[in-house]
Formats: C-alpha cells, structure tokens, sequence
C-alpha cells in the first residue's frame, strides 16, 4: 500500500496534548510518525497542507442517513465515521464508516425496550421523546452491563405540545406556537435521576437551553457518567432565525432565545458539552413547500457543521475535541486521535476560510475542497 | 400596495390613506367598478363565513369575477404542498389571491411564491390585517381622530391573530393599548409587541374608552386553557354590571362570531355600547379600499 507525506501543516491531537507544525507520515494506511517540518523521510508521495491544520477525522454522533447524497456531503464535512440514527436507512458506503445507532425501543415507538444488536455502539430513540420515565429506568438498568451509552432526545411531548420555536418573544411575534424549555429540561433532570439511581451511561443529545446545561455541570461534578453533545444550527442560530417564517429556522428541537444559545455556547467553551453532533437530516424539497409549522423539521448539516462551528473562534484543540476526540470517547471508539498506528482517518481544514479541504480515510485522500 | 400582508411595519400614511378611502365607499361615493374584468380568488384553508362573504361581496361590487376555493383540511394531509396548491390557482389568473389559512407566515409564503397581489385574510396565530383596519375605521367614524384613546383587548389573545393586527394598528394611530386574559392565553413577553398587560379585567376596563372582546377559540384550544367557561365568563366575560361600569360613551367591540354568554352576555352584545355589526358593515367598505389598492 501507499505511504504519503503531509508537508507544512499544523497538527492537532487533544488526546496525545499535541498542537504544533510538524509533517505527518502515513503508511499503509496508518498512520507512521510525526516529524519535524521539513525532515527528510525518503521518496514518499507529499501532500502540501500549508497554513492547514490537520486533525483527526470527524466523528458524527447522530445523523440521518438515508441516500448516497448524506455520504457525499458527510466527506465534504470532513467526516470519516458516522453513527446513523434508527431513522436511517441502510446505505452502501465505500469509504466512510457508518456505524448505526441501535433502537432503543421497538420500532422508537417508546413502548417496549429494542433488541440489541452485537455490533450496537449505542443505544437511541432517534428524535423521539422517551416518554415513560418507567421505560427510561429499564433503558438504563438493562443496558448498564453492556457499556453502550443512550443516547437521549430529551423532551417532554406534553410540554411540548405542537410548538415549533422556543418559548420567547420571537415565538410571540411571529405567531408561532412555542416550546417551553421546561419541555427539555425537566426530562434531562428526571433521566439525571434515574443515571444516578442506576447507573449506566447516559447522553443527551442536542441539547438546546441554558437550564439542561446547569443540571449536566451539576451532575458531571457529582462524578455521573453523563456525557452530551449540541448541534452546529443550535449554536449558530438563535430564534430570531426564523424572522419571515425562514424555513432554515424549522429544525428539531427547536431553536432557541439568544441567553440559551449563549450559555450553549458557553458550554462548548468550557467543556460541558463533550461533542458537535450534525442532527444532519435532509428533507424532502416538498416537505419544505407548507407554512412554517407544517414543514417536517431538519437541517442539512453534515457538508456544513464545521463551517458553522468554526465561526464560534473556538481553540484547535477544542475543535478537534468536539468533531472527533470528544465522540470517539463518547462511543469508546479507537479513533479521535494521530497516535502512530492507529488508523489514519484525517481531516484537514483551512482555518482562515472555515473549510474542509481535505478527507482522508484509511489514508487516502477522498474528499478535496476548493482552496 | 403589493400585497396586504401584515399591519405590523405599515406606515401610519398609509393606514390612513386606506382608512380614507374605505370612508369614500362607505359613503357610497367611490362606485366605479375598478376591478372590472379582473378575477379574485378568495382561497380558504379553514372555515370562514363573514370574512369570505364580505371580501366576495367587496370584489364582486368592484366589478370582479370572484372564483371561492375553500380547502377542507390541510393540503400537506392530502400529500400536495401549499406552494403547490397555490401555483395551480395562480396560473388561472386572478389579479387578487385572498387567503386564510391556519398557519402563520401562510400569506406571506404564498405572496413569495405567485406574480399576483395576495391579501392575507388571517394567518394562524399571527395577523389579521383586514380586520385589524375595519376595527379602526369602526372606531375612527365613532371618534373621529383616534389620538389619545385607549382600548383594552381581552381574552384568547395567545391564539389570536385579531389581537396582533388591532395592536399594531391601533398603535401606529396613537391609541394606547391594554391586553388582558387568563395567563394561559397571554403568551411570553407579549408586552414587548407595545401594550400594557394584566390579567386582571377591572384593571383592563379602567378608564378604556372602548373594549375589543376576543372571541374563545374552542376550535384551537387542544388542551382546557382555564377550568370552566363559567369561571372564564365570571374573571374575564363582559357581563352586563361590567359594561355598566364602563366610562360612558365606551365601546364593545367583537370580531366575530360571538360566543355568547362566554365572553360576552347576550344583552352587552345586543346592547347600546354594541358596535359589533358596524363592524361587519364596515368591513366591506375596508375590504374595497383593500382590494382596489392592490388590484
């Protein structure tokens, strides 16, 4: 097999506490060693990555895939593994890694606890509310010994009731029936609970306001294995998104009043929030053709969550953290890191443009980017 | 005028110009037929009898040819998108859409997506710009200037579109505006609109020189928004000791249909303060001067 050489990048490893130029040489797809900027390695093909930051492949921990079209866009983002959500459909992948989430329950229906597959890197009801906080605590117990963690929409249908925007003025303006925020946060407080009665693993996905991020501090600093992830739209965009009924705005849950995207935000910084996940969902063209509260929600959001994020001015090592370390751990995946002889699954980006230029898996190159 | 879509960002002139007009064809001055030859299609997703009659009997008396459609459920149910719904009847024509539907931003959509002018005959939750005119104008022929006056609007106003289009419209015509309701039909920071908010009804009526009574919207009420009607026309029902308390020459106002005995007792309803049915007269002097102006 070919052996490449990554000439005047910038590498970033969280997980090895690595983030300075150096080469990167890859062989066999593996990568080999890190080596001074310039060193000589011998006749080995080069690839110039100067003023790039090269990390490792992103890791998407929820999208849903269900047409050639998600894995094109999933390279174009950068991505080299992907969980696909219950929703998803099965299809053939070349060259990314698509693991799949396992249902949580029969048919996500939230009735009975779902059948888990040997291969399950997880355990997830889609986008779809566990309402029974009995069924919940079965979820948490039965899976315990299998080390796998739920992955949790958290919401509370009842308070959610037909809402499509976050409770707030920009809900009130626009005539839009609201989501309170209690609809999340009082189930993200119940599942804490239950975790800390029975222990487990637990993670919230997308979450979206500032009082889920109080309790998951709260929780983490009483030594709860309680990881969570937040979505590039929920921290880039604020209710005020959906002005003139924009249909960008319609995405699940629901966007949210700037002080919650805020704290959001905050919580990306400082840690709280272990993951980005895309929630990548196409729609439909004609889905999308109905009022605003008629459309089906999603985001197309794999080609663009590094884009989105990256407009947040985080560290590189945060970046890294969040697209791949942070999910690799989340999943107990090997990946999320350049340490020799792991798999050389990579992805390059140019920091200045907030672009993905290069997607690199198994140690080829399989996605370039206009520079 | 393009399209009438909202009263929120109009400018007062421009109001006033339509206020002006509509005075010419309640006056039956204005009697040409200015929509002679042109087609208006009155386009309802959702049960409406006066709002429809009075825009076909506005269209018709300008000379137009009107074309009802009237769309029983959504069209998502039924697999053919709005856009799609609203692209065929835009392709037979019509000069004027007018269109209700029970989602808000529906006008608005369908305005971005047709070549011809389109008035939003009430968008779920969000405006209802022809009623919010013909309530001014109601009031405008009762007071002459509107400058300096107050109104309390009670009741539904978490689902109602009425309430939203007569605040704006009220305001930008210098009235000050209370609402009031049961705080579950308040909905968050609704204050920020421009209007004083209470719960509380006596506090609403004080010193209001008239009194726009929500109609209950039993139809969009999912789930019971207060325990009783019985208790909701005790806290928040203009009964008849209430309407004697008000300052006097003050008006009842109501958008109609009246749940009677709800919101309203039958006897306030019928009663002197009453200008409900000039309302309804005046509203197809409004939806004249509406349609010519955007014709």
């Amino acid at each position: 097999m070919s052996a490449l050489v990554l000439r005047g990048g910038r590498v970033i490893d969280p997980l090895q506490g690595v983030d300075r130029a150096a080469d990167l040489v890859i062989r066999d797809g593996r990568i080999a060693e890190l080596i001074d900027p310039g060193q000589a390695v011998g006749n080995l093909e080069s690839l110039d990555v100067k003023g790039l930051w090269v990390m490792p492949g992103f890791i998407d921990l929820r999208c849903v895939i269900n047409d050639p079209a998600d894995l094109t866009a999933a390279l174009a983002g950068g991505y080299t593994t992907l969980v696909a959500s219950p929703e998803s459909e099965a299809v053939p992948s070349p060259w990314i890694r698509v693991l799949r989430a396992a249902a949580l329950t029969k048919h996500v229906e939230g009735e009975e606890l779902g059948e888990v597959p040997a291969d399950a890197v997880c355990l997830s009801n889609g986008s779809r509310p566990i309402v029974r906080g009995g069924l919940m605590r079965r979820a948490l117990q039965y899976s315990r010994p299998l080390k796998v963690p739920v992955m949790i929409h958290a919401e509370d249908p009842s308070l959610s009731g037909r809402g499509v925007l976050g409770e707030g003025f920009v809900a009130t303006w626009l005539g839009l029936p609201s989501v309170p925020a209690s609809a999340e946060v009082s189930v993200v407080a119940r599942d804490l609970a239950l975790l800390e009665e029975q222990g487990g693993r637990l993670h919230f996905s997308h979450l979206t306001c500032a009082g889920s991020l109080r309790l998951l501090k709260d929780a983490r600093q009483r030594g709860l294995k309680v990881t969570a992830d937040a979505t590039p739209h929920h921290l880039t965009m604020t209710d005020d998104a959906a002005r003139g009924y924009a249909i960008e705005a319609r995405v699940w849950p629901p966007l949210r009043p700037a002080a919650d995207v805020a704290a959001l935000v905050a919580a990306v910084r400082d840690g709280t929030i272990d993951a980005i996940a895309s929630d990548h969902h196409r729609i439909d063209p004609v889905e999308r053709e109905h009022p605003f509260d008629q459309c089906t929600p999603g985001a197309q959001m794999l080609a663009q969550a590094f884009g989105r994020v990256a407009t947040l001015k985080l560290e590189p090592t945060q970046l890294a953290r969040l697209f791949s370390s942070g999910p690799a751990a989340i999943l107990s995946l090997e990946g999320g890191s350049l340490a020799p002889r792991t798999r050389a699954d990579l992805t390059i980006v140019d920091p200045a443009q907030h672009r993905v230029r290069y997607t690199l898996i198994g140690g080829e190159v399989r996605f370039t980017g206009a520079s | 005028m393009r399209h009438l879509l909202a009263i929120e960002g109009m400018p007062r002139a421009e109001i006033e110009a339509l206020l002006l007009r509509a005075e010419g064809f309640r006056e039956g001055r204005n009697s040409e037929r200015r929509l002679s030859g042109k087609v208006v299609g009155n386009l309802f997703f959702e049960p409406s009898t006066r709002t429809r009659s009075s825009f076909e009997i506005a269209a018709a008396a300008l000379g137009a040819h009107v074309l009802n459609w009237t769309v029983a459920g959504s069209s998502a149910s039924k697999g053919e998108s709005l856009l799609d719904t609203v692209r065929n009847l835009a392709a037979m024509g019509p000069a004027v859409l007018v269109v209700r539907h029970p989602s808000s931003g529906a006008a608005e959509l369908v305005a971005r997506a047709v070549k011809c002018a389109v008035i939003n005959a009430g968008d779920g939750q969000h405006e209802h710009p022809s009623q919010g005119l013909l309530d001014a104008f109601t009031l405008k022929r009762r007071w002459g200037s509107l400058t300096g006056k107050r109104v309390a609007i009670v009741g539904d106003v978490l689902h109602s579109r009425v309430a939203r289009s007569n605040l704006y419209c009220l305001r930008t015509l210098g009235v000050e505006v209370v609402l009031c309701g049961p705080a579950t039909l308040l909905p968050a920071e609704v204050g920020r609109l421009g209007a004083k908010v209470t719960t509380e009804l006596d506090e609403a009526l004080e010193g209001a020189d008239a009194v726009m009574m929500l109609r209950v919207q039993r139809e969009r009420q999912t789930e019971a928004l207060f325990p009783s009607e019985r208790e909701y026309h005790r806290r928040w029902g203009l009964t008849a000791a209430r309407a004697e308390g008000l300052k006097s020459g003050a008006l009842v106002l109501h958008p109609g249909p009246v749940n009677r005995g709800l919101e309203l007792a039958p006897e306030v309803a019928d009663g002197l303060q009453s200008v409900i049915l000039e309302q309804v007269e005046n509203g197809v002097a409004v939806r004249k001067a509406i349609l010519e102006a955007v014709a």
